[in-house]
C-alpha cells in the first residue's frame, strides 16, 4: 500500500499550543494568588463554594447553609473574625438542599448556621443542576487538577475581578425594612416538619445548630414560622437585624435583596459577636484572624 | 422530589444525592462517549480485518457501535430504528430489483414514504393532535395516556434520511449501487453494468437476460438474502451512523453512499477532523452551555418584571446559544465522521451574516433546507406553477419545516412566519447577494465579494450586468467606494435580519404563544435596570459567535489576501486560535447539558 504522509501536523501543533497555554495559565493563577469566590453564573458560583468545602486542604469545621442571601456572607469575612466557617449559601437554592449535601459528605461540621430567610422554600430545578454537576467526574477531577476546578475558570476570574471593582466603587441600593405582618393564627409552611426533622437529626449527631435571619431587602420568611421552628427544634435564633444600628436600614444591597460586600462584612461581624456572646462557637471552628481585607483576594 | 433526610449511601470519593440518580447517557460531551469513541476508533482502524471484506467488517462494526450508541440512552428505541431501517432497506431492494414495473416502483416509494412518516407522526404528533382536538373523555378509558407517548431521540432525522434514501434510489438507482445503471428498470430489460466483476453483478446480469422476474422469483430465499445483504448493510450503516444519528446533519443518500468503502488510518484527514472537533466542542461546551445559564431566565414566569435591557440580552443570548449548540453539534458530527474516513455535509455557513431570510435558509441548517427543497418544495411544483402557487409552496414547506422541529403549534407559527418572510422577499424582489453561485460541491458556498461588488458597480455605472462567472473592469477607487458603502448597507441588513430571526426564536424558547406575547409586552414597558451577571455572560460568551461571523464578513477583505501572501504565518496564527479554543474547552466549559436539537 502506498505510504501517505501524516496529514495531522497542524493538529499536533494545536495540541502543543494548548499545553503551553495551560501551563502558562496555571503559573499565572499561582503567582497572582487569586481567590475567586464568584462566577458569572449561579451554577458556577455554587460549584466554587461546594468545591472549596469538599476539597479544601483546610477542612471547615463550621458551615453556613442557605440561599444566595446567605451566600453573600463570604467565608473570608468569617475568617477575618477568626472563624473557619465555609459558606454553602447556594444561589438559586435553599438551606434544606445544602443540608442534604452536608449530610452525604464524609465530614460533619461542628456548627451549622442555617439561613432562616429561605428555610421553607420548595425544591427548585437549580438543585437538580447542582446535583448533576457535583456527581460528574469533572467535579472530582478538579481536586486533582487545579485547572479543572470551578474557581480556575477564566470567566469566573474575570467576573470576580470586575465584581470586586464594582463593589468598591458602587453605591448599591438602600431598602427600607418593613416588618412582615404575621397572621394571628399562622399556618405552618409546607416544609416545616421536614425542616424540623433535619435540625433534630443534626443535633442528634452532635452538631451545634443556629438559626439566623440575614438582613435582606425583600425575601424574609414569615418571622413567626421561623421563631416557631427555632422553638420546636430547641435551637437559638439570631435575628441579625435586631442587633444592627437602626435595625439595618442603612445597609446597601446590589439589587434590593443581596447585601453589598462591605455591608455583608458588617453583618458577619455582628453575627459572630452574637455567636460569641451566646457561647455557641465550638473551639474547633476558631482560627487565627486573617489580615486580608480585599474581597478579591 | 425532595427526600428530606438522606439515607447516606456513598460512591467512590464523593457521595450521591439520592434525589437524582446518575445518568450515563451518550452525549458527545460526556466521558462515556469518549470511552465509546476510543474503543470504536481503535477497533475500526487497528483490528486485522480481512483485506477482501474489510469494508463490510468496518461497516458492520460501525453499525453495531451506532446501535449501542443509540440504545445507551433508551434500549427499546433500537427497535424503532431497526424497523425503520428494515422498511427502507426492503423497499430499496425492491426498487433496484431488475424488471420492476414503474407503477410498482411508485407504489413501493409511496409505501416507504408513508411508513416513514407514519412512524414519525405517531411518535411525534399524536400527543399534539389528541391534546388539541380530542376531548379527554374520548380516550381516557383506554388505559394509556395518548398525550404521553415517548419521543424517540433523533426520529425526525433518521426518518428524513430514510425518505431521502428511497426517493434517491427511485430517481437514480446508481446512488446506491454503482453496478446498477440508471436506465429504466421498471418494465424493461435492465442492463446491469458489471463493474468490478462481483458475484452479485454477474448473477443479476444473468437475470437481466429477459427473464428477470421469473428468474428472480425462482431464486431460493437464502440466495435472495445473500444477494441483498451487502445493500442491507449499506442501508443499515447509512441510517445508523452514530455521528449524525440523533441530531443530524440530515445526510442524503446521494451524498453518502458513494463514500462507503474500506478505510484506513491514512483516510483520516486529521487536521480537518481535529479542527472541526475543537470548534464544535468549543461552541457547545464553552459558548452554548455557559449561555444557557443566562437564558434559563427566558422562561415564564422568570422573565416577568425584568428590565428591558435584560430581556434583550437574554434574547440575543438565546440566539447565540441555539446557533452555538446546533452548529457545534454539527461540527462535532463532521469531525467524528472524519475520524472514520467519511465526510458529512456542512450544515451551517455563518447564518447570522444573512441579509435576507432567503439567504438565512441557505446558511442555517442547510441539510434540512436542502432536504425540504429537494423532497418537498420541488415535488410540489416549486416556482414552476405560477406566482401564487410559489408563495403557497414556500409557506407550506416552511410550515411543515417548523412542525418538524417540534410537536407544538408555536413551531408551526415559527415555520409559517419564516414562510411568509420568504414569500414576501420573493414578492418584493429581495436578492440573495451574499452568496455566489457556482458551487461545485453540494453544501459548500464561498462568498465572492469581488464578484458581488463588480456586478453592483456594473449596474450603477449603467454597464451591462455580466454573466455569472464574468467580472467587469472597474477602477480601484470605484471598487473601494462600493465596497465601503456595500459594507455599511450589508451590516444594517444583517442587523435587521438577525433581530427578526432572534424574535422568531422566542417561539422555540417559549412554546406557549401567550408567553411570547407577554414577553413582548414586558419589553415594551422599557423598564430600567440591568443584571451584571446576565450582561457579562451574554457578552463574554456571545462574543465568540459575533467574532466568528465577523470573520466570515471580513475574511475576503483582509484574511484571504493575507493568507495568500503569508501562508505559513497564517497557518501558525490559525493553529494558535484553535489552541486557544481547546484551552478554553478544558478550563471554561459550562455545566453539562443536552443538545437543544435533541428534542427534535
Amino acid at each position: 500500500m502506498r505510504k501517505q504522509s501524516f496529514n495531522g501536523k497542524n493538529a499536533l501543533g494545536i495540541v502543543l499550543i494548548t499545553m503551553v497555554l495551560l501551563i502558562s495559565y496555571a503559573v499565572m493563577l499561582k503567582l497572582s494568588g487569586m481567590n475567586v469566590r464568584n462566577s458569572e453564573s449561579n451554577l458556577q458560583s455554587n460549584l466554587i463554594r461546594l468545591h472549596r468545602y469538599f476539597f479544601s486542604s483546610v477542612p471547615s469545621q463550621g458551615v453556613l447553609v442557605g440561599s444566595s442571601i446567605g451566600g453573600r456572607l463570604d467565608s473570608q469575612y468569617f475568617r477575618d473574625q477568626g472563624l473557619n466557617i465555609a459558606n454553602l449559601g447556594l444561589d438559586g437554592s435553599r438551606p434544606l438542599y445544602s443540608l442534604n449535601l452536608l449530610l452525604t459528605g464524609s465530614k460533619i461540621p461542628k456548627i451549622v448556621i442555617i439561613e432562616g430567610n429561605t428555610i421553607f422554600w420548595e425544591y427548585t430545578g437549580n438543585d437538580a443542576a447542582i446535583t448533576k454537576e457535583i456527581n460528574s467526574p469533572t467535579f472530582q477531577m478538579g481536586s486533582w487538577f487545579p485547572l479543572l476546578s470551578p474557581d480556575a475558570r477564566p470567566s469566573s476570574v474575570l467576573f470576580s475581578i470586575l465584581k470586586a471593582r464594582k463593589e468598591r466603587h458602587g453605591d448599591g441600593m438602600l431598602v427600607e425594612y418593613h416588618e412582615m405582618e404575621s397572621d394571628q393564627e399562622p399556618s405552618l409552611p409546607k416544609n416545616f416538619s421536614q425542616s424540623l426533622e433535619m435540625i433534630r437529626h443534626l443535633k442528634a449527631m452532635g452538631v451545634s445548630v443556629v438559626l439566623v435571619t440575614v438582613p435582606s431587602g425583600t425575601k424574609e420568611s414569615d418571622p413567626a414560622a421561623v421563631e416557631c421552628l427555632a422553638r420546636e427544634a430547641g435551637v437559638p435564633l439570631i435575628k441579625i437585624r435586631d442587633h444592627l444600628p437602626d435595625r439595618g436600614n442603612g445597609l446597601r444591597y446590589s439589587d434590593g435583596m443581596h447585601l453589598m460586600g462591605a455591608d455583608a462584612r458588617e453583618v458577619v461581624k455582628t453575627l459572630v459577636q452574637r455567636l460569641r456572646i451566646l457561647d455557641l462557637i465550638p473551639k474547633e471552628v476558631c482560627i487565627g484572624r486573617s489580615n486580608s481585607t480585599n474581597p478579591g483576594n | 422530589m425532595d427526600s428530606g433526610i438522606p439515607d447516606g449511601y456513598c460512591f467512590l470519593a464523593f457521595r450521591r444525592i439520592n434525589e437524582v440518580s446518575i445518568s450515563f447517557d451518550m452525549l458527545f460531551n460526556t466521558w462515556t462517549f469518549l470511552v465509546f469513541l476510543a474503543v470504536t476508533f481503535v477497533a475500526y482502524h487497528f483490528l486485522p480485518w480481512p483485506g477482501r471484506h474489510r469494508v463490510w467488517w468496518q461497516i458492520g462494526l460501525l453499525t453495531v457501535a451506532s446501535y449501542v450508541f443509540y440504545a445507551w440512552h433508551t434500549p427499546w428505541l433500537v427497535i424503532i430504528l431497526a424497523a425503520s431501517t428494515w422498511i427502507n432497506a426492503y423497499v430499496t431492494l425492491r426498487l433496484v430489483r431488475p424488471g420492476t414495473p414503474p407503477e410498482e416502483r411508485k407504489k413501493w416509494v409511496a409505501f416507504a414514504i408513508m411508513a416513514n412518516l407514519g412512524v414519525l407522526i405517531f411518535f411525534k404528533y399524536t400527543s399534539l393532535v389528541v391534546g388539541t382536538f380530542l376531548p379527554h373523555s374520548w380516550w381516557s378509558h383506554w388505559g394509556f395516556d395518548l398525550t404521553q407517548i415517548p419521543l424517540p431521540v433523533g426520529i425526525s432525522f433518521f426518518t428524513f434520511q430514510g425518505i431521502s434514501l428511497v426517493v434517491d434510489v427511485y430517481r437514480k438507482p446508481s446512488v446506491v449501487l454503482e453496478q446498477y445503471s440508471d436506465s429504466d428498470i421498471g418494465g424493461g430489460i435492465c442492463q446491469i453494468k458489471d463493474k468490478g466483476g462481483t458475484e452479485e453483478a454477474r448473477r443479476l446480469n444473468g437475470v437481466a437476460g429477459g427473464m428477470h422476474n421469473r428468474a428472480a422469483d425462482s431464486q431460493s430465499p437464502i440466495s435472495k438474502l445473500q444477494s441483498s445483504t451487502p445493500l442491507f448493510f449499506k442501508v443499515a450503516f447509512f441510517k445508523a451512523f452514530f455521528p449524525q444519528l440523533v441530531a443530524g446533519p440530515i445526510v442524503k443518500a446521494h451524498e453518502f453512499m458513494h463514500q462507503i468503502g474500506a478505510k484506513t488510518l491514512a483516510s483520516v484527514e486529521w487536521d480537518d477532523a481535529v479542527k472541526k472537533l475543537i470548534l464544535g466542542f468549543f461552541l457547545k461546551m464553552v459558548v452554548a452551555d455557559n449561555l444557557r445559564e443566562a437564558t434559563a431566565w427566558l422562561h415564564y414566569p422568570e422573565f416577568v418584571g425584568k428590565p428591558a435591557s435584560v430581556l434583550i440580552l437574554m434574547l440575543y443570548g438565546f440566539s447565540f446559544q441555539i446557533f452555538a449548540d446546533f452548529a457545534g453539534y454539527s461540527l462535532i458530527a463532521m469531525g467524528l465522521a472524519r475520524l472514520f474516513g467519511y465526510e458529512l455535509p456542512m450544515n451551517f455557513n455563518f447564518p447570522y451574516i444573512s441579509q435576507s431570510i432567503t439567504e438565512f435558509w441557505r446558511r442555517w441548517h442547510i441539510s434540512l433546507s436542502t432536504w425540504l427543497r429537494e423532497y418537498l418544495y420541488i415535488p410540489l411544483g416549486g416556482n414552476r406553477k405560477g406566482v401564487l402557487r410559489t408563495y403557497a409552496n414556500l409557506i407550506l414547506v416552511m410550515l411543515l419545516g417548523g412542525l418538524w422541529h417540534g410537536a407544538a403549534w408555536s413551531f408551526m407559527i415559527w415555520g409559517c412566519a419564516h414562510g411568509v418572510c420568504l414569500a414576501a422577499e420573493r414578492l418584493f424582489g429581495v436578492k440573495v447577494e451574499g452568496i455566489a453561485v457556482g458551487t461545485k460541491r453540494l453544501g459548500r458556498c464561498e462568498v465572492d465579494y469581488d464578484e458581488v461588488v463588480a456586478r453592483r458597480a456594473a449596474r450603477l455605472c449603467g454597464s451591462e450586468v455580466p454573466s455569472k462567472y464574468e467580472g467587469i473592469k472597474v477602477t480601484d477607487s470605484q471598487r473601494q467606494h462600493f465596497r465601503i458603502s456595500n459594507f455599511i448597507i450589508s451590516v444594517a441588513r444583517i442587523f435587521l435580519i438577525f433581530n427578526l430571526v432572534s424574535l422568531l426564536w422566542l417561539l422555540f424558547q417559549l412554546p406557549n404563544f401567550k408567553d411570547v406575547l407577554l414577553y413582548l409586552h414586558e419589553l415594551s414597558l422599557l423598564r430600567q435596570g440591568g443584571s451584571p451577571q446576565i450582561l457579562f455572560t451574554v457578552v463574554f460568551f456571545g462574543m465568540p459567535v459575533i467574532l466568528y461571523h465577523f470573520w466570515a464578513l471580513l475574511r475576503p477583505l483582509c484574511w484571504d489576501p493575507f493568507k495568500a501572501k503569508n501562508s505559513d504565518v497564517a497557518t501558525y496564527l490559525m493553529n494558535g486560535v484553535y489552541g486557544m479554543l481547546l484551552f478554553l474547552i478544558i478550563v471554561n466549559s459550562g455545566g453539562s447539558g443536552s443538545f437543544l436539537y435533541f428534542q427534535f
